[in-house]
């Protein structure tokens, strides 16, 4: 059986935007990681839960894009999202996922505080601050997801070669710029 | 005579409140089960790769005393990393999408839908790493940082492709082809695993890639 892409093509589309957003999240990492290090020093907890946090905002929403792009292709949505009906019950099924994962993040992260460095943050707090910096991460990168799948969708690019490093890099972005400033609001 | 007052409350009630069996029906809606076979699929596996995750960002912290002995490692480090979740979550990504066109599956093996992403995406990450090697050169060269040569840095990058970027495509299609197999759907559980285990891998071939570098550099000079 053929392959629905060759190697050309798949390398064609995807580099320019590899290397776009990897430079661009090295660059801007950069500040990001010296925010993230004065606030750590603070709010040690941060420092555990941080690498599977950032993680899971990206990844769910890589998983959204990529049911979105199978039902693209299958035919079971068209480029407008409809039926809406779908659509919408992945957004949910996947943010149901990420509050779930959120909350457990923050307390496997307090109690992993706990041990290793005695000091610990309010559960109700860093609850609070992880779902909502998390959940708005995830739901932001679903919409911009979802807009440009529809928008290489319908130019004839391949949404799956495209897609997930803008999700992946801008969920870990727009989640740790939300949960520095969220932590540096609250618990400082 | 107008209605009567109850008989007006009754019909504003039946207006309002959803008829009888609604909640039952929706649960039983396609919509409902959609959302409850992501949740069920997908939620499993995001809290066992948050428990890797946080352990290895532990194990991160420690492999960072090792960062002192190639110079200008850390401007490399976050890079590869980023670029390897990147290329192996656009592999899961296109995998799931062939999985539900039929074009791959467990009986159909390592045919060549598999063969041609599998490739195309060893060949981008040894693009990304020769971008970045170039990259995490020149910056150190212009801020004036320490830093090992040219040969050192590329180095690192595609030994970080060689051992975890071959590793982690196999291991894409091994968890694509295995999710479908078991009636799990590709796209709700390959990219969390994936990615994880991308991290694990490269935290856990840091310290090996620092000492296969630092050996060769007894033989070549690339430091």
């Amino acid at each position: 059986m053929k392959a629905r892409f060759t190697i050309k093509q798949i390398i064609k589309q995807s580099a320019p935007v590899l290397i776009g957003v990897t430079l661009f999240s090295v660059i801007t990492g950069r500040n990001l990681e010296n925010s993230a290090e004065l606030v750590t020093h603070h709010v040690p907890v941060l420092l555990v839960a941080l690498p599977a946090f950032i993680n899971i905002a990206g990844d769910l929403a890589d998983v959204f894009c990529s049911r979105l792009s199978s039902e693209l292709y299958r035919g079971n949505l068209d480029s407008n999202f409809r039926p809406l009906r779908l659509f919408l019950a992945d957004l949910i099924g996947v943010l149901l996922v990420g509050i779930t994962s959120f909350i457990f993040v923050a307390i496997f992260a307090n109690i992993i505080t706990d041990i290793i460095f005695g000091k610990i943050v309010s559960y109700l707090y860093l609850i609070l601050i992880m779902v909502t910096a998390g959940v708005t991460a995830t739901f932001v990168m679903m919409l911009v997801g979802a807009f440009l799948s529809r928008w290489a969708y319908l130019k004839g690019l391949d949404p799956d070669s495209i897609i997930a490093p803008i999700t992946t890099t801008g969920g870990d972005m727009v989640g740790t710029t939300l949960l520095l400033f969220l932590a540096s609001w609250i618990l400082i | 005579m107008g209605v009567p007052l109850k008989e007006k409350i009754k019909k504003r009630k039946k207006r309002l409140l959803p008829e009888k069996g609604f909640i039952r029906r929706s649960l039983e809606s396609e919509e409902w089960r959609r959302i409850e076979r992501i949740y069920k699929e997908a939620t499993p596996v995001v809290l066992v790769t948050v428990l890797m995750e946080i352990i290895a960002g532990l194990e991160l912290l420690r492999v960072s005393d090792y960062y002192v002995l190639l110079p200008g490692l850390l401007l490399i480090i976050p890079g590869l990393m980023e670029a390897r979740g990147n290329v192996v979550t656009s592999l899961a990504q296109r995998l799931g999408s062939s999985a539900h066109l039929g074009l791959i599956n467990w009986d159909l093996g390592i045919n060549d839908e598999v063969k041609v992403n599998w490739t195309a995406t060893i060949i981008l990450s040894s693009l990304l790493s020769f971008v970045l090697s170039l990259l995490a050169y020149l910056t150190a060269v212009i801020l004036k940082m320490p830093h090992m040569s040219f040969w050192g840095f590329l180095s690192i990058a595609l030994l970080m492709t060689l051992i975890v970027g071959t590793t982690l495509s196999s291991l894409t299609v091994l968890v694509v082809l295995l999710a479908h197999r078991l009636g799990l759907d590709p796209d709700n559980v390959t990219i969390p695993i994936v990615a994880t285990l991308g991290d694990i891998f490269a935290v856990g071939s840091l310290y090996f890639i620092i000492r296969i570098v630092l050996f060769m550099d007894h033989f070549i000079k690339i430091i």
